[in-house]
């Protein structure tokens, strides 16, 4: 039988007050009850740092469980500057702990991006390495979260520990499917296991309120919405001669409180409560408003379930997944909604039936079982001698091409030991280029000497830029597998000759090479040498093939499907709004609102086979958008943009979510890891 | 004492502490007005200091580039030739270990660029270049 060790190191920050160790400790409780029921591990251990808070309360509340033991190991706390010898330090310190285990052991870690501490996987055989994924939110709100360098470099440096692990127990299918959307990791990685109501307290201890009144439970965070929650209070109290108060929970520094209290007599922070005052305000509550932005699960909500009051909640995807019926929603950027939803959430109450349906779902017990059952499975070992690559590309993070390579080392890193050759890009931000942390990146300068690490294949990204002219110049003098992204070339040929790095001749030369073989694109040299081609439209394929039959080489040209960060869950998608994209609309949109939009278009026109239009339509595609193609993809077509957005209007676009399969699990990174994989193999053999 | 007399009472208490208040508002509103000047000055050497630096930063780059000597080679090939492609694709492995040689020896560039990135890792801002 197995056993399970559980970093707990979570505990002994300030997270245990929050949610997230509220979560913890309701997850550590149900395991060990569902193990003493149904025993799937011989024994359960809970680790904590003997260099951590030592709060009576924490052992106090593991005490409690039956089934459990608590041990202290001489884990490090986390310091950015210090980040890979404390990491190397605390895994000896966990690998030296659980050698005393005989067989196979499940090693969960309840969170890793906690800042004051470094919890790590050990390292052996038969070790399922398991993590409970809570959210991106600093990553995927990083102009938020992210701007200040140490808060990044705090954040960022635990990427490699996340990456590492084998299953993800995701709090909720909208975190699951930001996981694979953002991260990359393969669907089969991850399991939903949700969560339910925390108990906070048997009794009920009334405080101070006056009544009538409606609860915001929340924190001080800007994406909980509160100043807009507060405003559509107000229009909503307006309407009701200002009866009701808004009881506003969770901490708030004075200042806070000062400017929040501008917007309105009729408001009471009550700070952080115990759990029997906050079970007080959900029974008494005439409604509870929840104007976040974003949440991964957003327990408030299930707590006001339970205590049968009704909630008004923002239409996000992680309450609509909760459910579609039990609430009144709003779009919480819009104040004159959330005035509208309070009165539909009072005037509607809330149906027993409905919120009955929500907690058979969201509890404890279900939660263990499905980490149980997860858990379980056999995890494939990564092989010990992978191959060795070196992936050279150009714009760091900022391109398409670098926004693929990025997400894609998730899956990747299983079957290569990949280092990266890149461009350091500048300019403005749209994701945060988390490679350096996860990877080993060189990166490219003009003027500075190109040293590709020996013994490494190459794998080339060919794109059509400036920024593309040192791996096309590269790939010229030391073949390797060439990913083209493009069939015209001749962007990148002239930015090699106006940089200096080839001659106006061999610029020359190239177009008589060109001309003498019919190549479209500049392509006979970049391609003609390779080891191996890929490329992701048949249109690329046949070129390519037919440049290389007028040559007389043989060429292996392979086409692959783009990867797309397939979704975990497709169930939880918002309906389709009638609209139709293109790529160029799309690109320039942050990652979260390119896909927050991919998510709701109905049609992506394309007119081109480069990277940029295949990865567009092939990532609207998983959201189940129709993808039209234009003269520029097939030579036969005569479809315009226009015409696209004139038969979209014509057709009704509401479809449910469960028509929306069109996705392909055979696009995704882990299969495209798999494809390269093979194309190596052979090239090796 | 009377309701009236403890009414007056707290009405002269209450009159003290508003004056007190005010006062202390006061204090408060000339500290932020100084805070507001410090603030715009430091923004000020800030900037003025982040312009200085990119310009003498940039002014050693071309100093230590000038010193470049890659010049780009092809000789002349006969693209009718059957074997044209082989010996093209020699002169561009040739080219580019010339580049790297040449590149290699600009080494006053590179200690540089090298150091730079030290200064750069001690004030903090490495995450920033690596973005």
């Amino acid at each position: 039988m197995k056993h399970l060790v559980i970093d707990a190191q979570l505990f002994q920050t300030p997270a245990w007050h929050r949610g997230m160790g509220k979560y913890s400790l309701e997850f550590i409780k149900s395991l060990a009850q569902l193990n003493q029921s149904s025993p799937s591990w011989a024994d359960i251990t809970v680790l904590l740092s003997s260099n951590g808070s030592q709060d009576q309360a924490i052992l106090d509340e593991l005490n409690k469980i039956a089934g459990i033991e608590v041990r202290m190991l001489d884990l490090l706390p986390s310091d950015g500057s210090r980040a890979k010898h404390i990491a190397a330090a605390n895994r000896v310190v966990v690998t030296d702990f659980i050698a005393g285990f005989q067989g196979g052991i499940d090693f969960i870690i309840t969170s890793l991006m906690q800042k004051e501490i470094y919890p790590v996987f050990p390292t052996g055989d038969h070790i399922n390495k398991a993590v409970i994924f809570y959210d991106l939110i600093p990553l995927t709100f990083h102009k938020t979260y992210l701007q200040d360098p140490m808060a990044r470099h705090e954040y960022l440096v635990k990427m490699p520990e996340l990456l590492l692990a084998d299953t993800y127990l995701a709090i909720s299918k909208t975190v699951a499917n930001d996981l694979t959307t953002y991260l990359g990791v393969a669907p089969h990685r991850v399991v939903t296991i949700d969560g339910g109501a925390i108990d906070h307290d048997v009794t009920v201890r009334p405080i101070p309120v006056k009544k009538p009144f409606i609860l915001m439970p929340t924190g001080n965070d800007l994406r909980k919405n509160n100043r807009r929650g507060i405003e559509g209070f107000i229009r909503f109290n307006k309407k009701h001669n200002n009866k009701y108060t808004l009881v506003v929970t969770s901490f708030f520094t004075e200042h806070e409180v000062a400017e929040l209290s501008k917007l309105t007599e009729h408001v009471q922070f009550t700070g952080n409560l115990a759990g029997a005052e906050l079970k007080y305000l959900y029974k008494e509550a005439a409604t509870v408003l929840f104007p976040s932005e974003y949440e991964g699960l957003g327990l408030p909500v299930l707590e006001a379930l339970k205590e049968g009051t009704s909630v008004a909640c923002s239409d996000i995807s992680v309450f609509r997944e909760i459910s579609k019926d039990a609430f009144a929603f709003f779009d919480p950027k819009n104040s004159g909604e959330i005035a509208l939803a309070l009165d539909k959430a009072i005037a509607i109450k809330l149906v027993e039936a409905d919120a009955k349906k929500v907690l058979a779902k969201y509890n404890w017990e279900n939660t263990a079982v499905l980490a149980s059952e997860m858990l379980s499975r056999t995890v494939t070992e990564e092989p010990a001698d992978r191959t060795k690559v070196v992936v050279v590309a150009g714009l760091g993070g900022v391109s398409r091409v670098s926004k693929m390579i990025m997400q894609a080392q998730s899956e990747f890193a299983r079957r290569f030991d990949a280092s990266y050759y890149q461009n350091t890009p500048d300019g403005i931000e749209q994701r945060v280029n988390f490679l350096s942390y996860v990877a080993k990146v060189d990166t490219f300068a003009d003027n500075q000497p190109i040293l590709l690490p020996a013994g490494r294949l190459p794998i080339y990204h060919l794109e059509n830029t400036a920024e593309g002219r040192f791996v096309a110049f590269t790939s010229l003098a030391r073949p390797g597998v060439a990913v083209l992204h493009d069939i015209e070339m001749e962007d990148a040929w002239q930015a090699m000759r106006d940089y200096g790095l080839v001659s106006e001749r061999r610029m020359l030369l190239e177009r008589s090479l060109n001309e003498k073989y019919e190549s479209p694109g500049w392509l006979v040299s970049l391609v003609l040498n390779q080891k191996a081609i890929i490329v992701f439209t048949k249109k690329a394929k046949k070129i390519v093939e037919s440049v290389a039959r007028k040559v007389g080489r043989t060429l292996p040209v392979y086409y692959v499907d783009f990867p797309v960060n397939v979704l975990a869950y497709v169930d939880v998608l918002p309906t389709k709004d009638g609209s139709v994209a293109t790529p160029d609309q799309a690109v320039t949109l942050d990652d979260m609102e390119y896909e927050e939009r991919l998510s709701r278009v109905s049609a992506v026109f394309i007119d081109d086979v480069t990277t940029r239009s295949v990865a567009v339509a092939q990532e609207a595609s998983k959201y189940g958008a129709e993808v039209v193609a234009g003269a520029g993809v097939d030579d036969g077509k005569t479809t315009t943009y226009d015409q696209v957005v004139r038969d979209m209007q014509k057709k009704s676009y509401n479809k449910e979510s469960d028509e929306l399969l069109r996705h392909d699990a055979k696009r995704n990174y882990g299969d495209f890891a798999e494809k390269i994989a093979t194309i190596v193999k052979g090239i090796e053999e | 004492m009377s309701t009236k007399q403890s009414n007056e009472a707290l009405q002269q208490q209450i009159a003290r502490l508003e004056s007190e208040l005010s006062m202390e508002r006061a204090h408060v509103r000339q500290l932020q007005n100084e805070l507001d000047q410090v603030s715009s000055l430091k923004k000020h050497v800030k900037k003025f200091t982040r312009k200085k630096v990119r310009h003498l930063d940039s002014k050693v780059e071309r100093t230590l580039q000038s010193a470049r000597t890659f010049q780009p080679f092809m000789p002349a090939v006969d693209t009718t030739r059957d074997d044209a492609l082989d010996a093209v694709r020699a002169f561009d492995s040739d080219n580019f270990d010339a580049y790297n040689r040449s590149t290699s020896r600009s080494g006053a560039l590179a200690a540089y660029r090298s150091l730079k990135r030290g200064a750069k890792r001690l004030l903090g801002d490495t995450h920033e270049r690596k973005q």
